[in-house]
């Protein structure tokens, strides 16, 4: 099965679909406060916008993204594993949750941190304000790009950078890729270089294993990642 | 699909890029042997230092390298800053010897020099963003040490480099594709010069990791890939007048200084331990290296050069000092530390201010000229917020009793030693400030 073949098959999730999909799985990435809903977010966005990258990008080089999608995404999955999926360790004593300074809002049957709040607050704000400000025709244009790829790159980084602002290493990591994830979308159109693809694949990987080392580095000696 | 050729010939600048990078492995499994990987790493690092000047002089292999359609090239000056990077590296591992820091400093630092080669020499210079996240990278182990605060600290200063990264070559591609008219490519080059000199208002990562990280880590990240940054950043800037020369672009930046300095004004007269005092001044210095972008011409990259290797030599200094006055050793009663060590915290906190008579003076009197040809107000209120952090400086090491974060106890004659010969090698890159900056504007000037 050739890609060609599987981009055919995928052809109903083509164009818009495939960007209100990216964003989407991008928000939810964001919102969410376990890893275990975060990493499978990240697939289906990195999945899907392989779907928008074969719009402005040569399959063959797109493909490129798509893998290192998944390896990052296997990174991130090792990870979070090691750190207890970014919550508090369960044998966490009265004493040391008040020593990691942690306050809680109870909402519900969910306890969030301040900073959990203001990022699932931010992370259903940023995709429907930018749905609707797209129905308006009004959104900035971007090179050449075409309008499906155009939402999704502003979302992408708009929600990654939700994501940096709002978390450590674990978390905001997951911000980081998904900026980098918009952008590299950006550049596809603007510069179809193998040199620039390989360049910034080899950036992305190394910013996972970085994000990687920083969370797991921070969880031994602090405990909880936020 | 596009084409996959390319030229891979031996050059002498696959020998810097390569060479760190494989010794860098190397002294990583050597790396439970500490004492035998710092040898490796000074061995190596002059070997590279003496690579590098020769290429300056024109000798050795063919100094250019094709890889991919992208050529990385090696201009004189650049061969010489690299050089002399090197040759920091060498300092800090030797310093290493005698004050014992992470294990990851020398495999870090050897991969990151060679990862700078790559963003300081490569074309265009879009693909240098790239390889400054990669020198970034291979530093965090170093950074990270044994405290959760430095993890935190560090990931703020990745970010930093990391978002810099898309913005420039966006903003390559916008200048590149002739949208030099409109603002976009002035406000993302701005950003990234922000976000990776460290300038108001993303100086929070300065002040994190001066206050977080082991201290060999801080020479290797704000001396030794800090200085790469700079001279990268100022080689872009030279590349565009227009951007330079646009008034949003120079009143950012003018604003951006004087926030800097009105920070570290405040943050240096309520210091209330030595780390906290280093990361004020670092934040004056970040603040002046943002301001000397307005410096004209090819000029900048002369400043940004003869800049960095003054607050390397700082740098190093400060480890001096600190170890001197016992920062890392095991708990024993506090004691004030001796005049010696005072004296030389006073020189290395003026000297990142900028003060007359210090290492990177020459650097920061052309970045004054260059601010005052452009607001001479906005020069005069820096300098007086320069003025209120000096005397800060002053107050907290010479007559202020700052304790450390940690404890303070006794130092060995060895670091005593080495801290005074690295103050009298910063004293004489004081003297020698002028006709260094000279030397590089003739270097850069080809």
């Amino acid at each position: 099965m050739s890609i060609y073949t599987i981009l055919e098959r995928l052809e109903f999730l083509r164009g818009e679909p495939a960007a209100l999909l990216v964003v989407i799985a991008a928000a939810l990435a964001i919102a969410a406060w376990d890893m275990r809903v975060v990493l499978p977010a990240l697939a289906v966005q990195y999945l899907a916008s392989f779907l928008l990258f074969v719009d402005v990008l040569d399959p063959r080089l797109a493909i490129v993204y798509l893998f290192i999608g998944i390896i990052v995404t296997l990174i991130m999955t090792i990870t979070a594993a090691q750190v207890n999926w970014g919550r508090a360790p369960a044998n966490l004593t009265p004493t040391e949750h008040a020593q990691s300074g942690s306050s809680f809002l109870t909402i519900g049957p969910f306890r969030l941190t301040p900073q959990q709040l203001i990022r699932l607050v931010l992370a259903i704000a940023v995709p429907i304000g930018l749905y609707l400000w797209s129905r308006t025709g009004e959104l900035p244009a971007l090179a050449t790009l075409p309008p499906p790829v155009q939402f999704a790159v502003f979302g992408l980084v708009a929600l990654g950078l939700v994501g940096i602002a709002t978390g450590g290493p674990l978390f905001g990591g997951v911000g980081v890729l998904i900026f980098l994830n918009g952008f590299d979308l950006f550049n596809s159109s603007v510069e179809q270089s193998i040199a620039l693809v390989i360049g910034l694949s080899a950036a992305n990987l190394l910013v996972a294993l970085t994000i990687a080392y920083l969370a797991q580095a921070r969880a031994m000696l602090a405990g909880p990642v936020e | 699909m596009p084409d996959l050729s390319s030229d891979m010939d031996f050059s002498l600048i696959t020998l810097l890029i390569v060479l760190p990078l494989v010794i860098a492995l190397a002294t990583l499994v050597i790396g439970r042997w500490p004492a035998v990987a710092n040898g490796v790493g000074i061995v190596a690092a002059l070997g590279i230092a003496l690579l590098a000047f020769l290429g300056s002089r024109g000798e050795g292999p063919d100094a250019a390298w094709v890889v991919l359609g992208r050529t990385f090239e090696l201009p004189p000056f650049v061969a010489v800053f690299i050089s002399l990077l090197a040759m920091g590296l060498v300092a800090l591992f030797a310093l290493q010897w005698i004050v014992p820091g992470p294990r990851a400093v020398v495999p870090g630092g050897l991969a990151a020099l060679g990862f700078l080669t790559a963003a300081l020499t490569v074309q265009p210079f879009a693909y240098g963003a790239i390889f400054l996240v990669a020198a970034a990278a291979v530093t965090m182990p170093a950074l990270v040490g044994d405290r959760s605060g430095a993890a935190t600290a560090s990931w703020r200063a990745f970010v930093a480099v990391t978002l810099a990264m898309p913005l420039l070559i966006a903003a390559g591609w916008m200048l590149d594709s002739g949208q030099a008219q409109s603002n976009a490519p002035l406000i993302a080059l701005l950003l990234a010069a922000l976000l990776l000199l460290g300038g108001f208002p993303f100086y929070i990562w300065i002040s994190g990791v001066a206050r977080e990280v082991p201290l060999s880590a801080l020479v290797l990240l704000m001396g030794i890939v800090g200085a790469g940054i700079y001279v990268w950043l100022a080689q872009v800037i030279s590349l565009f007048p227009a951007v330079r020369g646009s008034a949003v672009f120079q009143t950012a930046v003018l604003g951006s200084v004087l926030l800097s300095g009105a920070v570290a004004a405040f943050g240096l007269s309520r210091a209330a331990d030595w780390r906290s005092w280093l990361a004020y001044a670092l934040v004056v210095d970040a603040g002046m290296q943002v301001a000397s972008l307005l410096v004209s011409g090819t000029t900048v990259i002369a400043v940004a050069g003869a800049g960095a290797v003054g607050r390397l030599i700082i740098l190093l200094l400060t480890v001096g000092v600190l170890a001197w006055i016992g920062e890392g050793q095991d708990e024993t009663p506090s004691q004030a530390p001796s005049v010696w060590p005072r004296v030389m915290a006073v020189f290395a906190g003026l000297a990142l201010i900028g003060l007359p008579l210090t290492p990177e003076f020459g650097a920061r009197w052309m970045t004054l000229s260059a601010m005052a040809a452009q607001s001479p107000l906005v020069t005069a209120l820096t300098v007086a917020a320069m003025g209120i952090a000096a005397t800060g400086v002053v107050r907290c090491a010479l007559f202020g009793t700052l304790p450390l974060a940690g404890s303070v106890g006794q130092s060995s004659r060895g670091v005593k030693i080495v801290t005074i010969t690295l103050f009298a090698l910063a004293l004489l890159i004081a003297f020698l400030s002028p006709f260094l900056l000279e030397y590089f504007v003739e270097l850069v000037s080809g």
